[in-house]
């Protein structure tokens, strides 16, 4: 009984070992293979190599950001001269998108109409309405800002004054990074006025989103988080 | 003879445990490299891939230095008990500046649209051309002296006039934008691109590059009525 328990124990991992041993040694060998033998791969190291220093030194640069709102915090609180303007900065940088915000607004969700495809659309119709493009994200964005939205993101890139949106094949690119659907857009801002303006009969999401099945959702909520955008804001070239 | 067994499957299991640790923790590191999006990049597309993060690397690093560079400022008035009322204006300066509450000059291009018998300068031809700016790394566009800032919506108010910024604004549109003067008119004028489109159109659409281009500050009330703070 002791011993038909142990060796059975012993089987079960043995095999769970071998089977993790295997697998392991082939994601190892694939990652190889991507990475060596051919010329590029030192180029290859490059790319990851400076990616990975953009992103330890972007997360530093988060710490130290906040690290100054705080001591700025605390010295505006020594000195009422200065905290009218501290209120100033901090509405700026909440509208340029450099700081995290929070408010109520409106969340909207359309995506790709998959039961369409492009051996089931009409003979007269076209397997693109059935698709978002970043046409269609360009002027939801637009209807938002002429509600008042005080702040915006879609897929959680920040919408900030120099963001465009394009496509690149298959994706929308937003601030240069790909995003696909489903597309979660959060905006921020009176919540009456936004689902007013977006849900009007003849709207944009009424008229020419919806009927092609791509509107899943819109709905007002009270507390919406919506992250600082991911970059540096660099406008180095302007003069004074 | 009786305690052995145990004792040897307790070391087995612990052995096995630690194994199957050191084995997610490597699986995590082969994921987290996510090599896969490089793999496919010609040699070009990966050289440019490196001056991309090389750039993103140094702005940041920059970014970096300011910022510590700041919170010593505020660090030592603190210590010394003094106002800080100057930092905080140079900062307040900055963000003005990044919104587009200050006027701003450099090189860029201008580009005028104008109505004709036929058809008039929808809210969208000046949606879609904002947009193509943006995507040619413009940093500061004005339509008929209304700023673009991250609040400013475009909208048809009647087939003559839209609406920028509040204001009702018609044809000519005369949008003027700064950046890398050649980059933009040539984003523009690509085949099939912009201009293109809008002169099968069949507007009227004219683009100029220009140096000491002036463009206007963004004169609506900044207020914050429904971010939190």
């Amino acid at each position: 009984m002791n011993k038909k328990w142990i060796a059975s124990i012993l089987g079960i991992m043995c095999f769970i070992l071998t089977v993790a041993v295997v697998t392991q040694y082939k994601t190892v060998k694939n990652a190889s293979q991507i990475a060596g033998t051919n010329i590029n791969s030192d180029l290859k190291t490059e790319v990851l190599k400076w990616k990975e220093k953009y992103e330890d030194i972007y997360s530093q640069l988060g710490k130290s950001k906040k690290e100054l709102e705080d001591v700025r915090e605390i010295a505006s609180n020594n000195d009422s001269s200065s905290s009218d303007l501290q209120h100033q900065l901090k509405t700026l940088n909440a509208l340029i998108g450099t700081t995290d915000v929070q408010g109520q607004g409106v969340i909207i969700t359309i995506s790709d109409n998959n039961s369409i495809t492009s051996d089931t659309v009409g003979v007269l119709d076209n397997i693109n309405n059935y698709l978002i493009h970043d046409r269609d994200l360009l002027i939801l964005v637009n209807e938002a800002k002429n509600a008042g939205a005080e702040a915006i993101s879609i897929n959680d890139e920040r919408i900030i004054n120099t963001t465009s949106i394009t496509c690149d094949g298959n994706v929308v690119l937003v601030n240069d990074n790909k995003i696909s659907s489903p597309f979660v857009i959060k905006i921020i801002g009176s919540p009456e006025a936004i689902l007013g303006a977006i849900n009007r009969p003849g709207g944009y999401l009424r008229n020419d989103l919806e009927p092609y099945g791509l509107v899943n959702s819109v709905e007002k909520k009270d507390n919406i988080s919506i992250s600082k955008y991911g970059g540096v804001i660099n406008y180095n070239n302007i003069e004074k | 003879m009786k305690k052995e067994p145990k004792a040897i499957i307790i070391t087995i299991v612990i052995m096995s445990a630690i194994l199957s640790c050191v084995m997610f923790m490597q699986f995590k590191v082969v994921n987290q490299t996510n090599i896969e999006e490089i793999e496919t990049m010609r040699e070009d597309e990966l050289n440019e891939a490196v001056a991309n993060w090389k750039e993103k690397y140094e702005q940041a690093s920059k970014e970096l230095e300011d910022t510590n560079e700041r919170i010593k400022e505020y660090r030592d008035k603190l210590q010394d008990n003094v106002e800080i009322k100057e930092l905080v204006e140079k900062e307040l300066a900055e963000a003005q500046e990044n919104f587009g509450l200050t006027e701003v000059i450099g090189d860029g291009i201008i580009v005028t649209i104008m109505d004709n018998e036929e058809k008039s300068v929808k809210a969208m031809d000046l949606l879609d051309l904002v947009n193509e700016l943006k995507v040619a790394g413009s940093k500061a566009i004005s339509i008929n002296e209304q700023r673009v800032t991250n609040l400013t919506d475009l909208v048809d108010i009647s087939t003559k006039y839209i609406k920028v910024n509040s204001e009702n604004i018609s044809s000519p549109y005369v949008i003027k934008a700064i950046g890398d003067k050649t980059h933009l008119k040539s984003a523009l004028t690509i085949k099939n691109g912009y201009f293109d489109l809008l002169q099968k159109e069949g507007y009227n659409i004219k683009i100029e590059e220009k140096n000491n281009i002036k463009i206007n500050k963004y004169l609506n009330d900044v207020t914050l009525k429904y971010i939190k703070r």
